[in-house]
Order: structure tokens, then C-alpha cells, then sequence
């Protein structure tokens, strides 16, 4: 009898542990450094991690290197890229423009941001290794930092971004990347990854706006042309992008800081950076530029002066603020 | 003192004899040289950014979190197996002592050197990186308090697994349990699977500290160590279920 009441004991015991494993999650908190990717790129162009090679112990952290190295054919390049591509409408700019030049060897002048970008392994001139130098770069992929990058296709990192995703649900930039390449294969699963990416980040407004375009996106694809008649089916798929605007002009002013300008230090600013606030101004003007198309300018103007309180800067929407 | 508290200190004592024999001692000696050694480097080569200090230091910590559960996978899972390879098992249960004794002396020594690794590991890096960015100390607590509850869940299914299946497998299994905790809570086909199983990882607040997030609140630590404890437990009770019905 004892021993059936210890059994018993022991398996109530064992559900109610594998129950308290949903409540016990380290990872359970939006933000942080190891996702933030400018935070990344200054960790990756150190010399520290120069001395470590691919070695990180976020994994999210090493599949983000594995993208960059499939773009550029396995060669491991110092990281290149500036800010502004880690905007939404940067990046699906930096996509089109990359997956133009798949296979080809892309010539850069001397003032292009892609030129002369140094190797994480070095050249024979600047390798003090020597014969051991000679043979990493023979067995490794390698070409020399003077030559031109070759581009490979873009959509090979998909399944990086599917495990990025799965090993942290929380690191956004993971969904909205991936989205933007899974969309040159399938416009419909790049929404459905892009909605869980929404589901398991609600608050990200980044992923409202970027969910925004792909949806814009649908609506092209169905023969969406601007200040034309749009059919039901455009109108449905603007109708959703507008809804997507809308929600990240909602959600962004509780994160961003009142006092925001991109000239304040980064460290005064929290975790909103510059990115974020290109990707609010876009929210804004997306937002504006459909309701004007969907409903009218007066309601146009409301949406602009509302978001006028953020961006007072703004042409557009000091243009478009002053209907009738 | 007690006839069992004095039962269970003369097993662990035979387990840090055999650690002194083989000179294991040496070995973790190396943990703090090394801990103190690479940061040391790169402190003085300079370190140019924040992002940069807070990397090495996310590094370091993670590192010795790393080598304290390994150290404590290691110890823990050889107990078993050595003393029936050796035969000294016979020895041991030839003196009047209860077999749950037995279990719990050669679980304290893998939890206790596995808590000595640690200590050595991170009290360097914590010491010598200097903290560029925000960190908050209450986070910093919390992962000090949770890791040993780490380690004495490894320590305890690195000797169930051991005593169950051949040393080979079950080191192998611990091993991949202890480091898949990343993807107990995330891969939707997995997490439910994963849920049912001991994932010691869970435990380690290393990336959140570094992120340099605030400290779990109340609620949540208590659900931490409670998930700590009662696998410990579990683990524990279970190793001294297969223990007693093993043949000698």
C-alpha cells in the first residue's frame, strides 16, 4: 500500500512539474541586447569576435552569422551592412536588389558600402600565420577583400530563420527578415510566419508594419495600382495592411521614448533605436497614404495629425495634415 | 552526529578520495586560471564598446555554466558505473548501510564540485569585466541562487540515467538534456515532449542578466525553484528506486 501511495506520489508529482515548465521560461522577456541588431553588429565587428570565428553562445546569435555567410557564398565577410537596412522598407529593398544579382558577380566602385570589406580570415598580406593561414583559406571559403562579393540566393537561409524563430520566439527581427525572403517564394506562408511571429510578440510594432507591406504586397499581386479603382480584392488586402498600420501607430508611442531624436546617445534611448523610428514613420505614412485611398482625405487628415504629435518633421504628413 | 548523516558524509568522503586519486582537483584548478586568464587579455588589449564588454562578459558566464554542468555530468555519472565495473560495489554494500544513503552520497559531491566550478568559473569574469551597460543586480542574485538548483538537478539525473543504461548513453542523453532547454519552451512539435523531461538549462538566467533585464518577479522565482527542487527530488527518489532493485 505504501508503495502505490510513493508511486502515485511520484507521478502527481512529475505532472505537476511538466506543468510548472510553461511557467519557467529564462528567455521569457521582450527586448534585450542579445536581439537587438545593432547591438549584434557591434559584437560581431570586434575584435573579440574576429578571435572567436563563429563561435557565440546565443543561438540566435550564431544563426544570424550563418545568414550572412549564405549570402555571400560561405565567405565570412566583417559585418557590412549600415542601419538603415534594418528598417522594413530598407531591407525588402536590400532583398530585391540582392536577389537581382544571384550568381553574378557584383562589381562595386571604390565608394560602394560593399568595397574592399575585409575578411574574417585575413589575406596572405595581413595573415601572420603563415603557412597555416595559406591552408584556412584554401580549405574554408574565402576570396580575396579586393575581389567582388558573389551573391547567392537568398532563400537558401530560409530554414536558418525557421530555427532562429523556434529557438527564441522572442527575437522579432528573426520573423520579420525571414518573412521578407520567405515572401519570394510563398506571399502566403511568409503572412502565416510572420502572424505567429505576431501572435508570440504582440506588442512588436515592428512586425505590425512589416506584416503591413507584405500585405501591400497581396494587393499588387492582385493588381493594385495607386489613385486607380481598386477591386474587392485589393480593397480586402489594403483593408488588412491598413488595420496592420494602424495597430503599430498604437502600439509604438508606449515604447518609444517622448524625448526621442536620433541625435540623443543610444544609451538614454532604452531599446528604441533608429531603425524603430524609421519603421514608426512608416506606420505613419503607410497609414495615411490608405486611409486616404481607402476612405478619404479628411479622415487622411486626421490619421496625419495624429501622427504629427511624433514626426512633425514630416512633409508628407504636414502636407497631408492640412486637408481641406 | 547521526548514524545516517554519518553514512552518507563516509560515501561522499570515498567519492572525493577517488577524485584526489585521480587527481580531478588539479584538473578544476584549471577553471579560475582560465577564467581569469582570457578576460584578463582581452581587458587590457582594450575593449572598445559596450556591446563588446557585455558580449565577453555573456560569454564568460555562459562558459563557466557550461563547465560546471559538464564537470558535474561527468562526476556524478561515473559513480555508478565505476564502482560495479570495479566490483567495488560489493564492498560497499557489504557494510550495513541503506542504498538511499548510498544515492544521496554520491549525489552531494557532483553537486558540490559542480557548485565549486561555477564559483570558480564566474567570480573572475565578474570581477575583471567592466560593466559598460546597465545590469541589474537582482537579476545578477537570482542567477546565482538558481544555478546551484541547476546543478543539482544534472548531478541527480546524470545518476539515474547512469544507473538505468549503459554509462555510454546515459552520459550522452544527460548531456543532451541539460543543454536542450533552449528549446524546451519554443519548437511547437517539441515543447510539449520536451516539457516531460528534466531540462537543467532552464534554471541558468545568464543571457538575462547580460541582457540586462530586470529581475523575475516574485511569482515566477518561486515557480523556478520549485521546478528546481521537485526534479531534484523526483530525479533523486527515482535513482534510489533503480538503485535498490539493481543486482549487484
Amino acid at each position: 500500500m505504501k508503495k502505490l501511495v510513493l508511486t502515485t506520489a511520484w507521478f502527481a508529482a512529475w505532472l505537476a512539474v511538466s506543468q510548472l515548465a510553461t511557467l519557467t521560461n529564462p528567455l521569457d522577456y521582450t527586448g534585450g541586447r542579445t536581439r537587438d541588431e545593432r547591438n549584434v553588429r557591434h559584437r560581431n565587428s570586434s575584435a573579440l569576435a574576429t578571435i572567436l570565428g563563429e563561435f557565440r553562445t546565443s543561438l540566435s546569435d550564431m544563426m544570424f552569422l550563418k545568414t550572412e555567410r549564405y549570402l555571400h557564398g560561405g565567405v565570412a565577410y566583417m559585418p557590412h551592412h549600415d542601419e538603415p537596412i534594418l528598417t522594413g522598407e530598407a531591407l525588402a529593398d536590400e532583398i530585391e536588389h540582392h536577389q537581382e544579382h544571384v550568381g553574378e558577380i557584383e562589381h562595386h566602385d571604390l565608394h560602394d558600402e560593399h568595397s574592399g570589406i575585409a575578411t574574417i580570415i585575413p589575406d596572405a598580406v595581413s595573415d601572420f600565420r603563415g603557412i597555416i593561414g595559406h591552408l584556412h583559406r584554401e580549405v574554408a571559403p574565402w576570396r580575396h577583400p579586393d575581389r567582388d562579393h558573389i551573391h547567392t540566393d537568398g532563400r537558401e537561409l530560409l530554414p536558418w530563420f525557421r530555427m532562429m524563430t523556434a529557438a527564441d520566439p522572442r527575437y522579432t527581427r528573426g520573423y520579420a527578415v525571414g518573412a521578407f525572403w520567405l515572401q519570394l517564394e510563398d506571399l502566403e506562408q511568409a503572412l502565416d510566419f510572420i502572424t505567429e511571429g505576431i501572435q508570440n510578440n504582440p506588442q512588436a510594432f515592428e512586425l505590425y508594419v512589416s506584416r503591413g507591406f507584405l500585405r501591400v504586397k497581396a494587393a499588387r499581386e492582385h493588381g493594385y495600382v495607386p489613385e486607380t479603382e481598386l477591386f474587392p480584392e485589393v480593397r480586402k488586402w489594403l483593408e488588412l495592411a491598413l488595420e496592420d498600420f494602424l495597430m503599430a501607430i498604437e502600439i509604438f508611442p508606449n515604447v518609444r521614448p517622448p524625448d526621442f531624436s536620433p541625435e540623443t546617445p543610444a544609451s538614454n534611448n532604452g531599446d528604441w533605436d533608429n531603425y524603430l523610428e524609421n519603421d514608426a514613420l512608416a506606420a505613419c505614412t503607410m497609414a495615411v497614404s490608405l486611409t486616404r485611398n481607402l476612405i478619404g482625405p479628411s479622415e487622411a487628415a486626421v490619421v496625419a495629425k495624429r501622427a504629427l504629435a511624433w514626426f512633425s518633421d514630416s512633409e508628407f504628413l504636414q502636407e497631408s495634415a492640412q486637408y481641406p | 552526529m547521526n548514524l545516517r548523516v554519518q553514512q552518507v558524509s563516509l560515501v561522499s568522503l570515498g567519492v572525493f578520495q577517488e577524485m584526489r586519486r585521480r587527481k580531478d582537483f588539479t584538473l578544476l584548478l584549471l577553471i579560475p586560471v582560465l577564467a581569469t586568464l582570457f578576460p584578463l587579455g582581452i581587458v587590457l588589449l582594450g575593449i572598445e564598446r559596450p556591446a563588446v564588454a557585455t558580449f565577453l562578459l555573456n560569454l564568460m558566464l555562459s562558459l563557466a555554466g557550461v563547465v560546471a554542468l559538464i564537470t558535474t555530468l561527468v562526476i556524478s555519472g561515473r559513480q555508478f558505473p565505476d564502482e560495479y565495473e570495479n566490483r567495488t560495489i560489493l564492498t560497499l554494500m557489504a557494510r550495513p548501510i541503506r542504498r538511499s544513503d548510498v544515492v544521496i552520497g554520491k549525489w552531494l559531491p557532483g553537486v558540490f564540485v559542480g557548485v565549486l566550478a561555477y564559483t570558480a568559473g564566474i567570480l573572475p569574469p565578474l570581477w575583471i569585466i567592466p560593466r559598460m551597460e546597465w545590469f541589474s543586480n537582482g537579476t545578477l542574485a537570482q542567477m546565482l541562487t538558481l544555478f546551484p538548483f541547476a546543478i543539482a538537478m544534472t548531478a541527480a539525473m546524470s545518476i539515474v540515467l547512469t544507473l538505468w543504461l549503459p554509462r555510454l548513453s546515459g552520459m550522452l542523453i544527460a548531456f543532451a538534456l541539460t543543454f536542450a532547454s533552449v528549446f524546451t519552451h519554443s519548437l511547437p512539435t517539441s515543447s510539449v515532449f520536451l516539457r516531460w523531461l528534466p531540462s537543467p538549462g532552464t534554471l541558468n538566467l545568464t543571457v538575462r542578466y547580460t541582457d540586462g533585464i530586470e529581475p523575475l518577479g516574485g511569482g515566477a522565482f518561486i515557480a523556478f525553484i520549485v521546478y528546481g527542487s521537485l526534479w531534484t527530488l523526483l530525479l533523486l527518489s527515482a535513482a534510489m528506486r533503480l538503485f535498490s532493485n539493481k543486482n549487484l
